[in-house]
């Protein structure tokens, strides 16, 4: 595919190559000075790792451990210096700069609730966030852990930034849904991209086929390396990182290196997994066929339903009910470990700044093999191997080594290296037929049922022993690695590079042995699957930043630049089955088969931006980035992404008349767009193969498989938000709204085609749909209390999303539960009401006493829209020296499809509103809906609202006494740390955890037959040396 | 730092900048084309096949995708007969079970699927016409299999599903959107691509006589459902009862999906009409198919172990007619035999009719992995519709799951005078409910994507 560049692109290389050509003729030409000194904590210590930069200039550093910084090459004249640090109010100092003089400031920084001040990373180099006209999202990741039981990214993100929603896997290193802004897209992903240290990585799923919920890559990144995230929700903000970014972007910077000594740090994490969550009873109600049409039936044994008893055809002796989940010789739960051990390193000199960490964690989920299992193996002679006692485990062990290069003052390389290698072991579970939910939701309300002459102790027809023998495993060994030189040759003028490699080699293994697992279609002949997948993403950048100030109330600041990004993933699969006794390799199988896979994807852009800066006070932003992809159809070019934003801290004016009381507001608006590339090869027309037996031999063959779309071009997302944020007596208080409005006029639908046509796949993605999301977002902090031996500050963030389909191109909505209907949410939840009456006053309610509505109506949004977190934090003691936290959040407004109890209620037989007279009538109606024949069934009273509180995180983090601490080994300083995660749950929802889900891309939040999130506890001792 | 500085400093620089910008933009262009060329290893160009090798990969994709229609895929065999009395639903799937209660939603996901196969078929065998006209001409009798393909869909087409099913015969790379047609014109796009077909495989080799004599039984099978019964009598008369047509498997490609599905997954359990795990509810029309012991269809009803469908809740009812890689006849001998009985019997030639099923019953030809028994002769019932009843059951055994028998049971409405009252399985069904009153499968949902097509035109026999 051959794209072309056109004009403005042109244009833009153009500024761009003029910003660098005048590096080398001004940068001879300055007499410039030094600015150095040191940031503390007004009454405290030194604080590290505060942004101190020249305003108007590209000038600026961070603080070491001493809280000292230097900046060099500062021009002559009047400056002003800004410090900024998150958790601490901005402080600004004016300096008079003389050639090869040395100015030094001292910074006394007040302590605030969350600062708005802070610096953020942009597509075009840091800012500060003031001057950005959006609210960015930042999570100080290193204080999170402090303070939470964090295993993953995931964690980090739960309830911490307003319009992020994230829905966490099931099971162990599950991977987790993450919406910003809700969802925009029908057709498209709706997961936002993720950078990390400036490189773009693979934050995709990898799936066993297990049925359970996959593993997650965004999973890999360690939180102990983590400094920040930061989250750019929408196109008014992201625009500059162009396509695939409509979606929002993650940014996350890790750890550096700070000027000084070698600080060594030192942690382990031990803690308990456990499953605390109410499983459902299985019911049985044992009787006798009455009333039959043959009347030699009568009296038979058999198993009565509310509808056979209410038709008096079967006469009840008696109910039982038997939940295996609390069964102490049946239940599949255990408590699961999760130990950490970590060790890091940082320090440096004025040449080279380094931060090493190492880290070995091993988890080990809640399943395990019951006694009655461990009873029967032992009575057949069978040796019990280590993965079915863990069926679901995790251990990962992770390097990374930061350095910081400055060859000169005006140079600095910045060299990350990251390698993980980890093992994740996963049962079967979920939507799968050898599934353990298949058969621990579905067994008879006894455990006394058999198989042959074994009691199958509660469980539907397979028993964990056979179905934790399928052994299914991933493999991955991950490099994330890149260079990002950062050059200052002139006090105005940066050029910042950045090339990266993310690169994973994944192995996933599926064996069942011959004459194990569930006795299953062919499963008990043995087979062996093995994928092995490589994902290749490189990232280039490079941009030039040139600040000038040409104007004493004008400030301006042009970036220009480019970006390559490069994704490949090659997959291999081989399988093969009937494997003699004892094998487990590929070779041994007599039936192999083999598979190939392979998806490229390339964008180029380039972009500039110009910023302009009124009176220190007032900033505008406009940009515009050109995108070519290789997965835009041949008729189409070039994507541009425009943008533009104001900023304006109004409490600056000095006739704010309320400066008394507010001591910062400030007035945001931008614009923007970005966009959502199509699938790779969605825009090409071409055939596939396929292979028959013919006679004796296999011939392979050829088929029409796509019609393709010459005119494919990227979804455009168009956003505008505004807002503002203010801060209340001295920032004891802050606030922040934002109110945003997106559309896209050319979101890709997958347009299902007419079977008639004949071709092999079955939709064409066509840029027709059009869509609306809209909502707020608000987060308060506040600092009630704030004495010496008490303090208290208090955290609030929330959301409310909505979205609509405006226009589908003349597709039909759909019929089925899930539909994309104009006028309605994405994947909007539809399906026919019913009513019900016990008309014949027997106290149940039959299949004939529900009314079924004719038409499907619209029931609700299928992801949660509002989410309110609250979080708490208390400084106890002398200096904080103990802090309790707790985070309570609240996710409202979707809808969870409760399979697993529709199943019990439908096919298993086992759930009470089925068998039990006693339910409640609204139960027993949903399940006689359901059993309505044919086009009458509805599911309606299976889809629930997810609504919940949850007790997130708890945490009570004790730092040790200097004079304890040093009395231990080496110490210098230590914290304790207990923290609990998944602890306590209110929510209406009739299954198991309203959060339960196995899919984490687009489709709906269904609970069937999973494991719901577990409940952690881990005791934490972090140590300084 | 002022803006005059700054702009001094520009304008010394431009010349250099225009000098570097003019020489990377010429380069930009080539590297901006190489940047973003990809290449997938995976997908196969339309350029790639305009040749006589190419012609045969589309024949070979039109056959491997003919097999899915048959016993290769779930196709409208099983479902076709879960809807006739054929199959009972052992399975978790709703799309099983409507199906076989005979109330179908037009949505239904599994009959989505077996559609698009057939015209999947069609439009792969009109790609492979159209290749092997242009580019191997002399492959007269691959071009005669390919219309075989084509018509053999179109015959499924028109037996099992409702009236209204859009249907073409121009091929292009661009989608053309047809007008729905009712059964009868189907069976006579049927006709027309079988009697294409012929044109072509009228070779003496081995390939041209087995393609013809699969060509007639086909023919043959289009004649009745058209009403046609003395040409379908003719069109298979030299057609040797040990002949069979078979679609094979392998375990590196696809096996049996009539094994996987109905005897190794138990999804499907073969009919009767006795239903319920305490074999205490009575289907109305249906052929005992499990509890007849007919020894055409050897039923295996475990009584220990693994005694429940797929669905965990309905004791199922296997065959061994099938193994994992057990060949399907798509046409075969007792096809031709079949329908020359029902020509004897529509003639009144009574005798003639007995004979070819007596001589068919004393001598059996095996029936996939089963060899019956010689069976006992059967007697004249006496009346013309016990005759016709007769037929039918004894057809029924003869072509299990070889979707003939929902065609069939449509043909007892639209040719016999017979009701669906009296044809199709009535009263409660051992899932829940009741039968309904769907005598075929709706084309789906999917096809309102046609512009032309706005729902079946009616859903009669």
């Amino acid at each position: 595919m051959k794209m072309s560049i056109p004009r403005v692109v042109r244009a833009m290389a153009a500024a761009l190559l003029a910003v660098v050509v005048q590096t080398g003729t001004l940068a001879a030409q300055e007499r410039t000075g030094i600015v150095t000194g040191r940031v503390i904590e007004a009454g405290g210590g030194p604080i590290p790792n505060a942004q101190v930069s020249v305003a108007g200039t590209t000038l600026g550093g961070l603080t070491n451990a001493e809280g000292r910084f230097t900046i060099r090459g500062v021009p002559t004249g009047n400056v002003t210096v800004r410090v900024a640090r998150i958790g601490y109010a901005e402080s600004t100092k004016p300096a008079s700069i003389t050639a090869g003089g040395t100015v030094t400031l001292e910074f006394a920084l007040t302590k605030v609730a969350v600062n708005l001040s802070a610096v953020v990373t942009t597509a075009t180099g840091d800012q500060r966030r003031l001057e950005v006209p959006n609210q960015i999202a930042t999570i100080d990741a290193a204080k999170a852990i402090e303070s939470a039981q964090i295993s993953n990214v995931g964690d980090l993100l739960i309830g911490k930034a307003a319009g992020v929603q994230l829905l966490p896997g099931s099971g162990v290193n599950a991977a987790s849904r993450i919406r910003i802004r809700g969802v925009s897209s029908i057709s498209l992903s709706n997961d936002p991209i993720i950078f990390v240290d400036g490189i773009r990585i693979n934050s995709s799923t990898s799936g066993l086929g297990t049925g359970g919920a996959p593993a997650g890559r965004l999973n890999d990144i360690n939180p102990e390396d983590i400094e920040n995230i930061e989250v750019i929700r929408g196109p008014a903000a992201s625009a500059t990182y162009g396509t695939d970014a409509a979606t929002g972007v993650i940014v996350i910077t890790t750890k550096r290196g700070r000027q000084g000594a070698a600080r060594w740090t030192a942690y382990t994490e031990q803690g308990v997994t456990r499953d605390r969550n109410r499983y459902p009873d299985a019911y049985t109600a044992w009787g006798r066929l009455a009333n039959q049409a043959n009347p030699a039936n009568n009296g038979r044994a058999a198993d009565c339903q509310i509808n056979t008893i209410a038709a008096g055809t079967c006469v009840v002796d008696s109910i039982t009910t038997f939940n295996l989940w609390r069964d102490p010789r049946a239940t599949p739960l255990k408590e699961g470990v999760r130990q950490q051990y970590g060790m890091s390193v940082s320090g440096g000199t004025e040449a080279v700044n380094y931060f090493t960490a190492i880290e070995h964690e091993r988890t080990t989920g809640t399943l395990g093999l019951p006694q009655f299992e461990r009873d029967r193996f032992a009575r057949q002679g069978i040796t019990v191997r280590e993965e079915w006692e863990d069926p679901n485990t995790f251990q990962r062990f992770s390097l990374r080594s930061n350095i910081d290069i400055k060859p000169n003052a005006k140079l600095v390389v910045p060299i990350r290296s990251y390698f993980l290698s980890s093992q994740q072991t996963q049962p079967q579970d979920g939507n799968n037929t050898t599934g353990l939910g298949s058969h621990a939701f579905g067994g008879p309300g006894t455990r006394n049922r058999l198989l042959g002459t074994d009691s199958l102790y509660g469980y539907r027809q397979f028993t964990p022993g056979d179905i934790f023998q399928e052994y299914s495993a991933i493999d991955l060994q991950r490099w994330i690695g890149s260079v990002s030189p950062l050059w200052s040759p002139t006090s105005w003028l940066q050029v910042r590079g950045n090339a990266g490699l993310d690169y994973s080699a994944e192995s996933f293994d599926n064996i069942c042995r011959r004459d194990e697992c569930p006795n299953f279609g062919q499963n008990r002949l043995g087979f062996k699957s093995t994928s092995r997948l490589r994902q290749f993403q490189w990232t280039a950048d490079w941009s030039s930043t040139a600040s000038f100030r040409p104007l004493e109330w004008l400030s301006t600041r042009t970036t220009a630049g480019f970006q390559f990004v490069h994704r490949e993933d090659d997959a291999y699969n081989a399988t093969a089955s009937q494997l003699p006794p004892g094998g487990i390799t590929l070779s041994q199988g007599s039936v192999p088969s083999v598979s190939e896979g392979t998806t490229v994807s390339k964008t180029a852009g380039v972009f500039i931006e110009q910023n302009l800066q009124f009176n220190d006070r007032v900033d505008f932003v406009a940009s515009v980035r050109g995108d070519n992809n290789s997965a835009f159809g041949r008729n189409f070019g070039t994507a541009y992404y425009p943008r533009a934003g104001l900023s304006y801290r109004i409490s600056e004016e000095s006739w704010f008349p309320f400066a008394d009381k507010i001591n910062q507001m400030r007035l945001r608006t931008s614009w923007g767009q970005a966009g959502i590339r199509p699938g790779t090869t969605a825009a090409l027309q071409f055939f596939a193969s396929n292979v028959y037996r013919e006679n004796a031999a296999d011939v392979p063959g050829l088929i029409y498989q796509t019609l393709g779309n010459a005119n494919l071009r990227p979804e455009t997302v168009t956003e505008i938000e505004g807002g503002f944020d203010l801060g209340l007596f001295n920032d004891r208080v802050t606030t922040s709204l934002t109110y945003y409005n997106k559309k896209s006029s050319d979101a890709i639908v997958n347009q299902t085609l007419a079977p008639s046509i004949g071709t092999g796949t079955t939709t064409r993605a066509v840029n027709i749909g059009a869509i609306r999301n809209w909502g707020w977002e608000y987060l308060v902090t506040a600092r009630p209390f704030q004495r010496e031996k008490f303090s208290w500050d208090i955290t609030l963030n929330g959301s409310q999303n909505s979205n609509e389909v405006l226009n589908l191109g003349g597709q039909p909505a759909g019929t089925g539960t899930v539909r994309n209907a104009v006028g309605f949410p994405i994947n909007s939840i539809w399906d026919r009401p019913y009513t019900f009456e016990d008309r014949n006053g027997n106290g149940m309610i039959e299949i004939a006493e529900v009314r079924v509505d004719s038409t499907p109506q619209f029931m609700g949004y299928s992801i949660p829209r509002t989410e309110i977190s609250i979080q708490n934090g208390f400084d106890l003691l002398k200096d904080g020296q103990m802090r309790v936290t707790f985070l309570i959040d609240g996710k409202f407004g979707g809808l969870i499809n409760n399979t697993t109890e529709r199943f019990r209620c439908a096919t298993r037989l086992n759930a009470r509103e089925r068998i039990d007279p006693s339910a409640p009538l609204a139960r027993q109606a949903r399940c006689a809906a359901f059993q309505q024949p044919g086009v009458l069934s509805t599911n309606f009273g299976f889809f629930e609202p997810t609504d919940y509180w949850r007790l997130r995180e708890l945490a009570v983090t004790w730092r040790i006494p200097q004079s304890l601490a040093t009395r231990l080994p080496l110490a210098k300083n230590g914290t304790v740390t207990l923290s609990g995660r998944n602890l306590k749950l209110w929510s209406d929802f009739t299954g198991v955890d309203p959060e339960t889900t196995a899919n984490v891309g687009n489709g709906t939040q269904d609970e069937f037959q999973i494991t719901p999130p577990l409940q952690t506890w881990t005791l934490r001792f972090n140590f300084g040396f | 730092m002022t803006s005059n500085q700054f702009l001094g400093r520009r304008s010394r620089s431009l010349g250099a900048a225009a000098a570097l910008l003019a020489l990377s933009l010429t380069a930009c262009q080539t590297a901006n084309d190489r940047l973003l060329g990809v290449t997938d290893p995976d997908i196969i160009n339309p350029s790639d096949i305009v040749n006589a090798d190419g012609a045969a990969a589309l024949a070979n994709g039109t056959i491997g995708t003919f097999r899915t229609i048959t016993g290769g895929g779930e196709s409208t065999w099983l479902f076709g007969g879960l809807l006739a009395d054929e199959w009972s639903t052992s399975s978790t799937f709703i799309q099983n079970d409507e199906t076989d209660q005979r109330v179908i939603q037009e949505f239904n996901s599994s009959i989505t699927g077996m559609l698009r196969q057939l015209y999947r078929t069609r439009t792969r065998a009109n790609e492979a016409i159209d290749a092997l006209t242009r580019f191997s001409p002399t492959s007269r009798a691959l071009i005669a299999e390919m219309y075989l393909a084509r018509g053999f869909a179109e015959l499924q087409l028109g037996s099992d599903f409702c009236n209204g099913i859009p249907i073409g015969n121009v091929w292009t790379p661009d989608p053309q959107f047809e007008t729905p047609k009712s059964t009868q014109q189907v069976f006579q796009y049927a006709a027309a691509s079988l009697d294409s077909a012929l044109t072509f495989a009228n070779g003496t080799d081995a390939a041209s006589v087995r393609i013809n004599r699969a060509i007639r039984v086909a023919r043959g099978r289009v004649h009745l459902a058209l009403g046609e019964f003395t040409q379908a009598g003719a069109v298979v008369a030299n057609v040797p009862t040990s002949f069979s047509y078979q679609h094979t498997f392998s375990l590196n490609t696809s096996t049996n999906t009539i094994w996987g599905q109905g005897i190794s997954s138990r999804r499907y359990s073969v009919g009767d009409s006795i239903e319920g795990n305490a074999r205490n509810i009575l289907v109305a029309n249906a052929i005992p198919f499990s509890s007849a012991r007919d020894p055409r269809l050897p039923v295996v009803i475990p009584t220990s172990g693994a005694i429940n469908g797929q669905d965990g809740q309905t004791f199922t009812r296997t065959t061994t007619m099938w193994d994992q890689l057990t060949p399907v006849d798509v046409a075969n001998g007792i096809d031709a035999r079949m329908i020359e009985a029902e020509v004897a019997l529509r003639a009144g030639n009574t005798a003639q009719w007995l004979s070819i099923h007596n001589a068919l019953r004393a001598t059996p030809p095996a029936l996939g992995t089963v060899q019956p028994a010689a069976m006992p002769a059967l007697a004249d019932p006496g009346s013309e519709a016990a005759r016709v009843s007769l037929h039918f059951r004894e057809k029924a055994f003869w072509t299990f799951s070889r979707g003939q028998r929902l065609g069939d049971m449509r043909r007892l409405i639209r040719q016999y005078g017979r009701t669906e009252a009296t044809v199709f399985p009535q009263g409660i069904h051992y899932k829940g409910g009741s039968y309904g009153k769907d005598v075929n499968l709706p084309v789906v949902t999917d096809e309102r994507n046609n512009p032309n097509f706005t729902g079946c035109t009616d859903r009669n026999a």
